[in-house]
């Protein structure tokens, strides 16, 4: 699917001002294995020159709300087009309880509201079947068959708005690598059942919070419907996730990112995660990227979307300018790890505030050569071992490494990396990273 | 196909299924009852495997709970169910044993309690197969399923009980199920079998996003009763 943008038509230096949305739905793999559909939905709109608006919405899976598919996609368009009239007074506001307020008592009954009568216009130009009567439950009103979660963010120039109804997470990505999650739990939600759009009481249900990034600077914000948490092998997970999420937002270039956010979700919607429909909206702030941000020119396959919003620059967050080797090797390795495998990192780093990037990224070379140095030394070991095989001949230009001679293939390695882990490119070499480092 | 990514966070995993069994080992049990209680559990576990194997969404986690006086865990930590499988070992009467139901129930509420469980677990499963009644002192039946309830995991779980003999079938019995599910009773040893490995089977599916629970509870009532666990045919009781 084409990757669309409305960053075309900005200059270069305005795009440095941009909050930029990065998003991905992926159908679970339990849902394709029982023939339903993706019941999550997505929108991301550039509502103003400097405001962002993106959603994302969970179509619940029960069999009685048979229609949540559309009611997720109604969801998330009635919310961004309800928050356009917010989004018209947001430069007004002096203090974020004001803005909550009008958050809870406005935005949200217009959105309610909305979703109601986008509901009941649907149901008019295409009624139930029999066979959806037949599903239906005694006394649903018809809300019901589309039942769906949402939440919604507005990116501003100063204020970032959240509201929120039912399961799903919202995470804030400190530039600490901390996570900030600033709206208020619901402890209704158990896990099993959880609030819903077309709930009767579903204005109280919504949650809100308002975060003044003049004094909570945050390098970005991530959106998930429950398919995305549920998937993760961290515990809670947000400190893993935001740690990780800050260094890619500071070490790789915005396309890049593009195009890892499909593949989030289809690694959690997978067999090997949650198997649910997964959603994602990473939104970037520009305090993270403006120095080097650009409309991404090309869309890239996938079902991803990237729009834009301008903001004027933050508290920078000085990215680091050396490949973090350990992060990529942990990165790595949970590319390819299946199910439950233990976090590699110390749990005294999963919580705590992250160290300064260079400080980290010349340890974590140090640590890194030593890998190397060991693994050179073991290819040692075992060049030594296969020398000894009959008919083994020495390479002219290779150095025994052992009294007797080495086989020409197995000497040549093992020479080659004993050079890498002493010189001074050691890190780049041992770097397992696939991607390897796009830019930055 | 996915591709490998750089997956932030630590990567993924299939989300947890704790089902908890707790086997009666009263005095009662002794001789044939407790010989099939074992072959049904021991017979239960291919099942489970299998259907952890076609599903898509659960990785399956079992803890098995001796009762009688006390309780007594069998297997205390959360076992995948394959090592579980390959390092089977009876379950054993106690002489003199009584069915205090009680005190077994807080010994799961405690397994479940909040700081013991993943967040993302999916819903927790009991089954509780017992040929008596309780035998707790006054109220120590309530103080237990009052406990069981008390944290989200243990009321929200999936109960199911399986009664052996239609005695067992006692109102404390349908007290402790969940309300989605129901006591499944075994009249007789041969069908033990059958009845546990049906129960694990849809409490296992029950606990699938989704799941049509109200279906697969009148699936179980109304069991195709396939003999052939190769017990005596001897009546219970």
């Amino acid at each position: 699917m084409p990757m669309s943008t409305d960053t075309s038509e900005l200059s270069p230096h305005d795009a440095q001002d941009l909050w930029l949305a990065l998003t991905a739905s992926q159908r679970g793999a339990a849902h394709q294995a029982m023939g339903l559909p993706n019941q999550d939905a997505v929108a991301a709109h550039q509502v103003r020159p400097d405001v962002l608006v993106a959603a994302v919405a969970d179509g619940h899976g029960h069999r009685r709300h048979f229609r949540s598919a559309r009611g997720s996609q109604l969801a998330v368009a009635v919310a961004c087009e309800a928050a356009r009239e917010l989004t018209a007074r947001l430069d007004e506001f002096e203090a974020s309880r004001q803005i909550e307020s009008e958050a809870l008592h406005k935005l949200v009954p217009a959105i309610t509201g909305r979703w109601r009568d986008a509901v009941r216009e649907d149901v008019a130009a295409d009624p139930f079947t029999a066979q959806e009567e037949a599903t239906r439950a005694r006394g649903d009103d018809a809300l019901i068959a589309y039942g769906s979660t949402l939440l919604l963010a507005i990116a501003g120039r100063r204020w970032l708005v959240l509201v929120q109804i039912g399961d799903g997470d919202i995470m804030g990505i400190q530039p600490d690598g901390r996570p900030l999650l600033p709206v208020p739990r619901d402890p209704s939600l158990d896990g099993q059942q959880t609030t819903s759009l077309c709930g009767p009481r579903a204005e109280d249900d919504f949650r809100a919070a308002v975060v003044d990034a003049s004094t909570t600077p945050l390098l970005g914000v991530l959106l998930a419907t429950d398919g995305y948490g549920n998937a993760q092998v961290a515990d809670p997970w947000a400190d893993a996730v935001s740690v990780d999420l800050a260094e890619l937002i500071n070490d790789r270039p915005p396309e890049w990112l593009a195009g890892q956010v499909p593949l989030w979700a289809s690694r959690c919607a997978s067999a090997d995660g949650s198997a649910d429909d997964t959603t994602i909206a990473l939104l970037i702030a520009p305090s993270a990227t403006g120095w080097r941000h650009a409309a991404p020119e090309e869309p890239s396959a996938g079902k991803v979307t990237t729009v834009a919003a301008r903001r004027p620059a933050e508290p920078v967050t000085q990215p680091s300018s050396q490949p973090d080797v350990m992060r990529e090797q942990r990165l790595a390795k949970s590319a390819v790890s299946g199910r439950a495998d233990a976090r590699t990192l110390p749990a005294g780093d999963l919580r705590g505030p992250a160290r300064a990037p260079a400080d980290r990224s010349r340890r974590l070379m140090v640590i890194a050569a030593a890998a190397v140095v060991v693994i050179a030394a073991v290819a040692a070991f075992l060049a030594i071992q296969l020398s000894s095989s009959p008919g083994s001949t020495r390479t002219p230009g290779t150095t025994p490494t052992s009294c007797g001679p080495p086989s020409a293939t197995v000497g040549q390695h093992a020479t080659a990396s004993a050079t890498a882990a002493v010189g001074p490119r050691a890190a780049a070499v041992s770097n397992p990273c696939k991607g390897g480092k796009a830019g930055g | 196909m996915i591709r490998d990514t750089l997956m932030p966070g630590g990567g993924v995993a299939r989300r947890p299924l704790h089902f908890i069994i707790m086997g009666d080992c009263s005095g009662s049990m002794k001789g044939p009852k407790m010989q099939a209680l074992n072959t049904a559990l021991r017979a239960m576990l291919p099942h489970l495997i299998r259907w952890e194997r076609e599903q898509l969404q659960a990785q399956l986690l079992i803890r098995i709970l001796g009762f009688a006086t006390e309780p007594c865990w069998h297997v205390a930590e959360p076992t995948p169910v394959a090592e579980l499988n390959a390092r089977w070992r009876d379950l054993e009467y106690v002489r003199w044993g009584w069915t205090n139901m009680g005190p077994a129930f807080e010994a799961v509420a405690e397994a479940l309690a909040p700081e013991r469980l993943e967040t993302r677990a999916l819903r927790p499963a009991i089954l509780l197969v017992t040929d008596g009644l309780p035998t707790d002192p006054p109220g120590g039946f309530e103080r237990g399923l009052a406990a069981l309830t008390r944290h989200a995991a243990g009321r929200l779980s999936l109960r199911l009980a399986v009664a052996i003999g239609r005695d067992a079938n006692s109102e404390p019995l349908d007290r402790f199920r969940s309300r989605d599910a129901p006591v499944l009773i075994a009249e007789t040893i041969d069908v033990i079998v059958d009845r546990l490995v049906a129960a694990s089977i849809a409490v296992s599916r029950m606990s699938e996003a989704g799941a049509d629970r109200g279906a697969l509870a009148q699936q179980l009532l109304q069991p195709e009763v396939v003999p052939g666990s190769g017990l005596d045919d001897d009546p219970i009781l």
